[in-house]
Protein backbone atom coordinates (compact mmCIF):
# COMPACT_ATOMS: atom_id res chain seq x y z
CA UNK A 1 0.00 0.00 0.00
CA UNK A 2 1.37 2.96 -0.98
CA UNK A 3 0.28 7.02 -0.38
CA UNK A 4 -0.28 9.48 -3.06
CA UNK A 5 -0.33 13.23 -2.05
CA UNK A 6 -0.53 15.91 -4.28
CA UNK A 7 -2.61 18.98 -5.32
CA UNK A 8 -4.54 17.75 -8.44
CA UNK A 9 -5.41 14.98 -10.50
CA UNK A 10 -6.01 15.76 -14.09
CA UNK A 11 -6.55 13.42 -17.04
CA UNK A 12 -3.48 12.73 -19.58
CA UNK A 13 -4.42 15.64 -22.07
CA UNK A 14 -4.90 17.97 -18.60
CA UNK A 15 -8.95 18.20 -18.09
CA UNK A 16 -10.74 17.17 -15.71
CA UNK A 17 -12.04 14.09 -16.88
CA UNK A 18 -10.26 11.61 -15.14
CA UNK A 19 -12.27 8.66 -13.63
CA UNK A 20 -12.14 6.50 -10.76
CA UNK A 21 -13.89 3.00 -11.45
CA UNK A 22 -15.45 4.56 -14.59
CA UNK A 23 -16.52 7.72 -13.33
CA UNK A 24 -15.27 10.63 -13.13
CA UNK A 25 -15.98 12.81 -9.66
CA UNK A 26 -17.48 16.09 -9.97
CA UNK A 27 -20.13 18.44 -7.62
CA UNK A 28 -22.86 16.56 -9.37
CA UNK A 29 -22.28 13.26 -8.83
CA UNK A 30 -20.61 12.52 -5.30
CA UNK A 31 -22.94 12.72 -2.12
CA UNK A 32 -26.21 14.74 -2.86
CA UNK A 33 -26.24 13.65 -6.71
CA UNK A 34 -29.24 11.55 -6.52
CA UNK A 35 -32.11 14.02 -6.47
CA UNK A 36 -34.86 11.48 -5.95
CA UNK A 37 -35.42 10.38 -2.54
CA UNK A 38 -36.42 6.90 -1.47
CA UNK A 39 -34.99 5.56 -5.12
CA UNK A 40 -34.79 2.10 -3.51
CA UNK A 41 -38.01 2.02 -1.83
CA UNK A 42 -36.74 1.01 1.47
CA UNK A 43 -38.89 3.90 3.79
CA UNK A 44 -42.20 2.96 4.23
CA UNK A 45 -43.38 4.77 6.81
CA UNK A 46 -47.34 4.64 6.38
CA UNK A 47 -47.48 1.03 4.97
CA UNK A 48 -45.00 -1.80 4.16
CA UNK A 49 -48.72 -3.39 2.79
CA UNK A 50 -49.96 -2.51 -0.67
CA UNK A 51 -52.59 -0.60 -0.89
CA UNK A 52 -55.66 -0.01 -3.82
CA UNK A 53 -56.06 3.54 -3.16
CA UNK A 54 -54.91 6.89 -4.88
CA UNK A 55 -51.98 9.63 -3.48
CA UNK A 56 -49.71 8.78 -0.88
CA UNK A 57 -50.60 5.93 0.67
CA UNK A 58 -47.51 3.23 1.26
CA UNK A 59 -43.26 3.92 0.24
CA UNK A 60 -42.19 7.58 1.55
CA UNK A 61 -42.20 10.16 -1.66
CA UNK A 62 -43.82 8.40 -3.90
CA UNK A 63 -47.68 8.52 -5.34
CA UNK A 64 -49.72 6.45 -6.90
CA UNK A 65 -51.58 8.49 -9.57
CA UNK A 66 -54.91 6.47 -11.20
CA UNK A 67 -58.85 7.06 -12.06
CA UNK A 68 -59.19 4.31 -13.70
CA UNK A 69 -57.42 0.93 -12.79
CA UNK A 70 -57.77 -1.87 -10.36
CA UNK A 71 -54.64 -2.30 -8.98
CA UNK A 72 -52.88 -2.30 -5.40
CA UNK A 73 -49.25 -1.11 -5.41
CA UNK A 74 -46.34 -0.95 -2.39
CA UNK A 75 -43.12 -2.25 -1.23
CA UNK A 76 -42.07 -5.41 -2.51
CA UNK A 77 -39.06 -7.92 -1.21
CA UNK A 78 -36.85 -8.81 -3.97
CA UNK A 79 -33.69 -10.97 -4.03
CA UNK A 80 -32.20 -11.22 -7.13
CA UNK A 81 -31.14 -7.83 -8.25
CA UNK A 82 -27.71 -5.50 -8.25
CA UNK A 83 -28.01 -5.55 -4.08
CA UNK A 84 -31.52 -3.90 -3.80
CA UNK A 85 -33.87 -5.37 -1.24
CA UNK A 86 -37.07 -3.69 -2.47
CA UNK A 87 -39.14 -2.41 -5.51
CA UNK A 88 -42.15 -1.01 -6.01
CA UNK A 89 -44.52 -3.20 -7.03
CA UNK A 90 -47.94 -2.55 -8.97
CA UNK A 91 -50.21 -5.57 -9.49
CA UNK A 92 -53.18 -5.54 -11.50
CA UNK A 93 -56.43 -6.95 -9.54
CA UNK A 94 -58.70 -6.95 -12.21
CA UNK A 95 -58.77 -6.36 -16.24
CA UNK A 96 -59.46 -2.26 -17.18
CA UNK A 97 -59.31 -1.17 -20.85
CA UNK A 98 -58.37 2.36 -20.51
CA UNK A 99 -60.17 4.94 -22.48
CA UNK A 100 -61.23 9.01 -22.40
CA UNK A 101 -59.04 11.10 -19.97
CA UNK A 102 -58.03 7.59 -17.65
CA UNK A 103 -54.60 7.06 -16.61
CA UNK A 104 -52.28 5.24 -13.97
CA UNK A 105 -49.12 5.61 -13.06
CA UNK A 106 -46.19 5.96 -10.07
CA UNK A 107 -45.04 9.55 -9.66
CA UNK A 108 -42.62 11.95 -7.54
CA UNK A 109 -42.93 15.19 -7.15
CA UNK A 110 -39.07 16.83 -6.64
CA UNK A 111 -39.61 19.78 -4.56
CA UNK A 112 -37.81 23.25 -6.14
CA UNK A 113 -35.29 23.69 -3.95
CA UNK A 114 -34.22 20.00 -4.85
CA UNK A 115 -33.99 20.80 -8.81
CA UNK A 116 -32.41 24.15 -8.28
CA UNK A 117 -28.55 22.51 -9.65
CA UNK A 118 -30.89 21.74 -13.27
CA UNK A 119 -31.25 25.70 -13.46
CA UNK A 120 -34.41 24.69 -15.51
CA UNK A 121 -35.88 27.65 -17.85
CA UNK A 122 -32.82 29.38 -18.18
CA UNK A 123 -30.21 29.57 -20.85
CA UNK A 124 -27.57 27.71 -18.00
CA UNK A 125 -30.13 24.73 -17.94
CA UNK A 126 -28.43 21.37 -17.47
CA UNK A 127 -28.91 17.80 -19.09
CA UNK A 128 -30.15 15.42 -17.02
CA UNK A 129 -30.25 11.77 -16.55
CA UNK A 130 -32.52 9.16 -15.48
CA UNK A 131 -31.65 5.62 -14.64
CA UNK A 132 -33.85 3.09 -12.87
CA UNK A 133 -34.23 -1.02 -12.83
CA UNK A 134 -37.62 -1.86 -13.80
CA UNK A 135 -39.77 -5.57 -14.84
CA UNK A 136 -42.92 -6.98 -15.63
CA UNK A 137 -44.87 -9.76 -16.89
CA UNK A 138 -45.97 -7.03 -19.92
CA UNK A 139 -43.26 -6.51 -22.11
CA UNK A 140 -43.87 -3.43 -24.24
CA UNK A 141 -43.71 0.38 -24.59
CA UNK A 142 -43.66 2.59 -21.79
CA UNK A 143 -43.92 6.31 -20.87
CA UNK A 144 -42.51 8.44 -18.43
CA UNK A 145 -43.89 12.35 -18.13
CA UNK A 146 -41.34 14.97 -16.96
CA UNK A 147 -43.03 18.03 -15.96
CA UNK A 148 -43.16 21.79 -14.28
CA UNK A 149 -45.68 22.48 -11.42
CA UNK A 150 -48.44 23.98 -13.62
CA UNK A 151 -47.75 21.04 -16.86
CA UNK A 152 -46.69 23.91 -19.24
CA UNK A 153 -43.43 22.35 -19.78
CA UNK A 154 -43.68 18.63 -19.99
CA UNK A 155 -41.18 16.34 -21.88
CA UNK A 156 -42.45 12.68 -22.59
CA UNK A 157 -40.02 10.04 -23.19
CA UNK A 158 -40.49 6.29 -24.08
CA UNK A 159 -38.93 3.03 -22.50
CA UNK A 160 -39.10 -0.70 -23.72
CA UNK A 161 -39.56 -3.78 -21.39
CA UNK A 162 -38.32 -6.27 -23.95
CA UNK A 163 -38.52 -9.53 -21.98
CA UNK A 164 -40.76 -10.35 -19.43
CA UNK A 165 -40.47 -11.19 -15.60
CA UNK A 166 -36.83 -10.35 -16.42
CA UNK A 167 -35.00 -6.96 -14.70
CA UNK A 168 -33.85 -4.33 -16.95
CA UNK A 169 -31.33 -1.50 -16.67
CA UNK A 170 -32.75 1.85 -18.67
CA UNK A 171 -30.93 5.29 -19.02
CA UNK A 172 -32.94 8.32 -20.36
CA UNK A 173 -30.46 11.46 -20.93
CA UNK A 174 -32.99 14.64 -20.94
CA UNK A 175 -31.84 17.94 -22.35
CA UNK A 176 -32.91 20.67 -19.50
CA UNK A 177 -35.93 23.26 -20.63
CA UNK A 178 -34.63 26.28 -21.50
CA UNK A 179 -37.61 28.28 -20.66
CA UNK A 180 -40.93 27.75 -19.12
CA UNK A 181 -41.58 28.59 -15.16
CA UNK A 182 -40.02 26.29 -12.88
CA UNK A 183 -40.75 26.28 -9.18
CA UNK A 184 -37.52 26.97 -7.31
CA UNK A 185 -38.05 26.87 -3.99
CA UNK A 186 -40.62 25.04 -1.60
CA UNK A 187 -43.28 24.01 -4.54
CA UNK A 188 -42.72 21.28 -7.66
CA UNK A 189 -40.08 21.62 -9.12
CA UNK A 190 -40.24 18.76 -11.42
CA UNK A 191 -42.53 15.98 -11.32
CA UNK A 192 -42.10 12.58 -12.80
CA UNK A 193 -44.87 9.92 -13.51
CA UNK A 194 -43.81 6.64 -14.84
CA UNK A 195 -47.16 5.60 -16.86
CA UNK A 196 -48.80 1.97 -16.82
CA UNK A 197 -51.80 2.62 -18.55
CA UNK A 198 -54.65 5.42 -19.92
CA UNK A 199 -55.34 7.01 -23.05
CA UNK A 200 -55.72 10.35 -21.25
CA UNK A 201 -53.38 13.12 -22.79
CA UNK A 202 -51.66 10.85 -24.97
CA UNK A 203 -49.21 12.58 -27.55
CA UNK A 204 -47.13 11.45 -30.28
CA UNK A 205 -44.51 14.19 -29.54
CA UNK A 206 -41.59 12.46 -27.32
CA UNK A 207 -38.27 12.89 -26.56
CA UNK A 208 -38.64 17.14 -26.98
CA UNK A 209 -40.33 19.73 -24.25
CA UNK A 210 -43.87 20.43 -25.33
CA UNK A 211 -46.10 23.73 -24.00
CA UNK A 212 -49.39 22.30 -23.06
CA UNK A 213 -49.64 18.91 -20.81
CA UNK A 214 -49.57 15.45 -21.78
CA UNK A 215 -49.17 12.23 -19.80
CA UNK A 216 -47.47 9.28 -22.15
CA UNK A 217 -46.75 8.50 -25.60
CA UNK A 218 -49.48 7.18 -27.88
CA UNK A 219 -47.47 3.49 -27.75
CA UNK A 220 -48.38 3.09 -23.80
CA UNK A 221 -49.06 -0.32 -23.59
CA UNK A 222 -51.79 -1.33 -20.95
CA UNK A 223 -50.52 -3.04 -17.79
CA UNK A 224 -54.05 -3.91 -17.12
CA UNK A 225 -55.11 -5.99 -20.02
CA UNK A 226 -55.24 -9.03 -17.65
CA UNK A 227 -55.39 -9.89 -14.24
CA UNK A 228 -52.30 -10.62 -11.74
CA UNK A 229 -50.28 -8.54 -14.40
CA UNK A 230 -46.73 -6.78 -12.28
CA UNK A 231 -44.33 -4.26 -12.67
CA UNK A 232 -41.62 -3.71 -10.58
CA UNK A 233 -39.38 -0.57 -10.54
CA UNK A 234 -36.44 0.16 -7.76
CA UNK A 235 -32.93 1.94 -8.10
CA UNK A 236 -34.48 5.22 -9.28
CA UNK A 237 -31.91 8.16 -9.78
CA UNK A 238 -31.92 11.23 -10.92
CA UNK A 239 -28.92 13.04 -11.62
CA UNK A 240 -27.52 16.41 -13.65
CA UNK A 241 -25.03 15.47 -16.96
CA UNK A 242 -25.69 12.82 -19.56
CA UNK A 243 -24.03 9.94 -17.69
CA UNK A 244 -25.77 7.45 -15.54
CA UNK A 245 -23.95 6.69 -12.48
CA UNK A 246 -24.40 3.97 -10.19
CA UNK A 247 -27.33 4.50 -7.68
CA UNK A 248 -26.41 6.64 -4.57
CA UNK A 249 -26.70 4.76 -1.55
CA UNK A 250 -27.38 7.19 1.26
CA UNK A 251 -27.11 6.14 4.78
CA UNK A 252 -30.55 4.99 5.81
CA UNK A 253 -31.08 8.23 8.36
CA UNK A 254 -30.31 10.73 6.15
CA UNK A 255 -32.71 8.99 3.68
CA UNK A 256 -35.20 9.13 5.97
CA UNK A 257 -34.65 12.53 7.21
CA UNK A 258 -35.49 13.52 3.62
CA UNK A 259 -38.11 11.61 3.56
CA UNK A 260 -39.75 12.87 6.98
CA UNK A 261 -39.48 16.32 5.22
CA UNK A 262 -42.71 15.47 3.15
CA UNK A 263 -43.84 12.92 5.82
CA UNK A 264 -43.14 11.88 9.66
CA UNK A 265 -44.93 9.56 11.76
CA UNK A 266 -43.96 9.56 15.59
CA UNK A 267 -45.11 5.93 16.37
CA UNK A 268 -45.66 5.17 20.85
CA UNK A 269 -44.41 1.32 20.13
CA UNK A 270 -44.53 1.04 23.99
CA UNK A 271 -47.74 0.86 26.09
CA UNK A 272 -47.28 4.42 27.59
CA UNK A 273 -44.99 6.24 25.35
CA UNK A 274 -44.18 9.97 26.72
CA UNK A 275 -44.35 11.75 23.10
CA UNK A 276 -43.15 14.79 25.07
CA UNK A 277 -44.01 17.17 27.72
CA UNK A 278 -46.69 20.22 28.04
CA UNK A 279 -48.55 22.21 30.78
CA UNK A 280 -52.00 21.96 32.28
CA UNK A 281 -54.03 24.93 31.26
CA UNK A 282 -57.18 24.14 33.59
CA UNK A 283 -58.16 21.01 35.86
CA UNK A 284 -59.38 19.94 31.94
CA UNK A 285 -57.36 21.89 29.34
CA UNK A 286 -53.47 20.50 28.03
CA UNK A 287 -51.25 22.42 26.07
CA UNK A 288 -48.51 20.27 24.69
CA UNK A 289 -45.63 22.17 22.05
CA UNK A 290 -44.43 19.20 19.99
CA UNK A 291 -41.12 20.08 17.77
CA UNK A 292 -41.03 17.96 14.55
CA UNK A 293 -37.95 15.37 14.01
CA UNK A 294 -37.16 17.70 11.14
CA UNK A 295 -38.16 21.12 9.43
CA UNK A 296 -40.86 20.26 7.47
CA UNK A 297 -41.43 21.76 3.40
CA UNK A 298 -44.33 23.45 4.49
CA UNK A 299 -46.85 24.30 7.73
CA UNK A 300 -48.02 20.55 7.75
CA UNK A 301 -51.23 18.63 8.07
CA UNK A 302 -51.70 16.74 11.27
CA UNK A 303 -53.35 13.55 12.45
CA UNK A 304 -53.64 11.70 15.39
CA UNK A 305 -54.27 7.40 15.53
CA UNK A 306 -55.03 5.32 18.75
CA UNK A 307 -55.50 6.43 22.19
CA UNK A 308 -53.45 8.75 24.64
CA UNK A 309 -53.63 10.16 27.55
CA UNK A 310 -52.20 13.11 29.90
CA UNK A 311 -50.28 12.33 32.69
CA UNK A 312 -48.67 14.53 35.62
CA UNK A 313 -49.63 13.09 39.35
CA UNK A 314 -52.18 11.06 38.21
CA UNK A 315 -53.24 9.89 34.46
CA UNK A 316 -56.30 11.14 32.47
CA UNK A 317 -57.14 9.51 29.17
CA UNK A 318 -57.57 12.18 26.59
CA UNK A 319 -60.94 13.00 25.45
CA UNK A 320 -60.23 14.91 22.16
CA UNK A 321 -57.14 16.05 20.59
CA UNK A 322 -56.38 19.13 18.31
CA UNK A 323 -53.64 20.65 16.50
CA UNK A 324 -53.47 24.37 17.50
CA UNK A 325 -53.43 26.85 14.60
CA UNK A 326 -50.17 28.81 15.54
CA UNK A 327 -47.79 26.09 14.00
CA UNK A 328 -45.10 26.25 11.29
CA UNK A 329 -43.06 24.21 9.54
CA UNK A 330 -40.74 23.49 12.82
CA UNK A 331 -43.66 22.93 15.06
CA UNK A 332 -46.80 22.87 16.44
CA UNK A 333 -49.03 22.96 20.17
CA UNK A 334 -51.12 20.15 20.73
CA UNK A 335 -54.43 21.13 22.77
CA UNK A 336 -56.45 18.11 24.73
CA UNK A 337 -59.15 17.81 26.87
CA UNK A 338 -58.39 15.95 29.91
CA UNK A 339 -59.82 15.51 33.67
CA UNK A 340 -57.72 15.91 36.96
CA UNK A 341 -55.34 18.35 36.08
CA UNK A 342 -54.17 21.46 38.23
CA UNK A 343 -53.42 24.39 36.27
CA UNK A 344 -49.84 25.24 35.85
CA UNK A 345 -48.74 21.77 36.18
CA UNK A 346 -46.32 20.12 33.54
CA UNK A 347 -47.91 17.00 32.11
CA UNK A 348 -46.85 14.37 29.76
CA UNK A 349 -48.78 13.47 26.51
CA UNK A 350 -48.52 9.95 26.57
CA UNK A 351 -50.07 6.75 24.76
CA UNK A 352 -52.50 5.20 26.89
CA UNK A 353 -51.71 1.14 26.47
CA UNK A 354 -51.54 1.32 22.80
CA UNK A 355 -48.11 0.40 21.17
CA UNK A 356 -49.57 1.71 17.84
CA UNK A 357 -50.41 5.02 18.60
CA UNK A 358 -48.87 7.46 16.51
CA UNK A 359 -48.89 11.52 15.52
CA UNK A 360 -48.36 11.89 11.67
CA UNK A 361 -48.01 15.41 9.80
CA UNK A 362 -47.87 15.84 5.99
CA UNK A 363 -46.40 18.08 3.97
CA UNK A 364 -46.28 16.03 0.87
CA UNK A 365 -46.00 17.91 -2.88
CA UNK B 1 -64.93 12.24 -1.36
CA UNK B 2 -63.90 13.87 2.41
CA UNK B 3 -65.59 16.51 4.21
CA UNK B 4 -64.97 19.41 6.03
CA UNK B 5 -65.41 21.27 9.22
CA UNK B 6 -63.67 24.42 10.73
CA UNK B 7 -62.32 24.09 13.98
CA UNK B 8 -62.55 27.10 15.93
CA UNK B 9 -59.54 26.45 18.94
CA UNK B 10 -59.93 28.81 22.53
CA UNK B 11 -57.76 31.17 21.24
CA UNK B 12 -59.50 31.96 18.02
CA UNK B 13 -57.35 29.97 15.74
CA UNK B 14 -59.03 28.20 12.67
CA UNK B 15 -57.77 24.64 11.63
CA UNK B 16 -59.72 22.88 8.35
CA UNK B 17 -60.73 18.93 10.26
CA UNK B 18 -61.08 16.65 7.06
CA UNK B 19 -63.38 14.10 7.85
CA UNK B 20 -60.65 11.47 7.99
CA UNK B 21 -59.32 13.29 10.74
CA UNK B 22 -56.62 15.13 9.30
CA UNK B 23 -55.79 18.78 10.71
CA UNK B 24 -55.43 20.69 8.08
CA UNK B 25 -53.55 24.81 8.02
CA UNK B 26 -55.28 27.55 6.10
CA UNK B 27 -51.33 27.62 4.42
CA UNK B 28 -51.45 28.21 0.04
CA UNK B 29 -48.19 26.23 -0.13
CA UNK B 30 -49.70 22.86 1.92
CA UNK B 31 -51.13 20.73 -0.72
CA UNK B 32 -54.24 19.44 1.49
CA UNK B 33 -55.24 22.70 1.62
CA UNK B 34 -55.12 23.22 -1.92
CA UNK B 35 -57.63 20.12 -2.14
CA UNK B 36 -59.77 21.64 0.06
CA UNK B 37 -59.79 24.53 -2.08
CA UNK B 38 -60.70 23.05 -5.16
CA UNK B 39 -63.50 21.27 -2.61
CA UNK B 40 -64.87 24.65 -2.23
CA UNK B 41 -64.68 25.67 -5.49
CA UNK B 42 -66.85 22.91 -6.56
CA UNK B 43 -69.13 24.64 -4.95
CA UNK B 44 -69.28 22.66 -1.46
CA UNK B 45 -68.93 24.99 1.74
CA UNK B 46 -68.00 23.16 5.23
CA UNK B 47 -69.67 22.25 8.11
CA UNK B 48 -70.31 24.56 10.86
CA UNK B 49 -67.36 25.54 12.88
CA UNK B 50 -67.57 23.37 15.97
Amino acid sequence: MSTIKTNAILDASGGNTTTINGTTPTAYNTMGKNLIINGDFEIAQRSSSTSTSTGYQTVDRWKWENNTTDGSWGQAAISTNSGFRKCLRVTTNSTKTPSGSTYAGLLQNIEGYTTNPLYLGTSSAKSFTLSFWVRSTKTGTYSISIKNSNATRVYVTEYSINSASTWEYKTITIAGSTDGSWDTTNGIGLGICWWLAGQGAQTSSTNTWLTSNANMSSNQVNLFDTTSATWDITGVQLEVGSVATEFERRPYPVEKKLCERYYQKHISNTAYHRFTTGVCGSSTAVEIPFRYSVEMRTTPSGTFSGNFRARHATASALSSMAFSAYMNEWGTMITGTMSGGTAGFACNLDSNNDTSAYIALSAEL
Amino acid sequence: MFTYTIYTESEGGQMIKRSDGWFIPFDPANTDYQEYLEWLAEGNTPEPAE
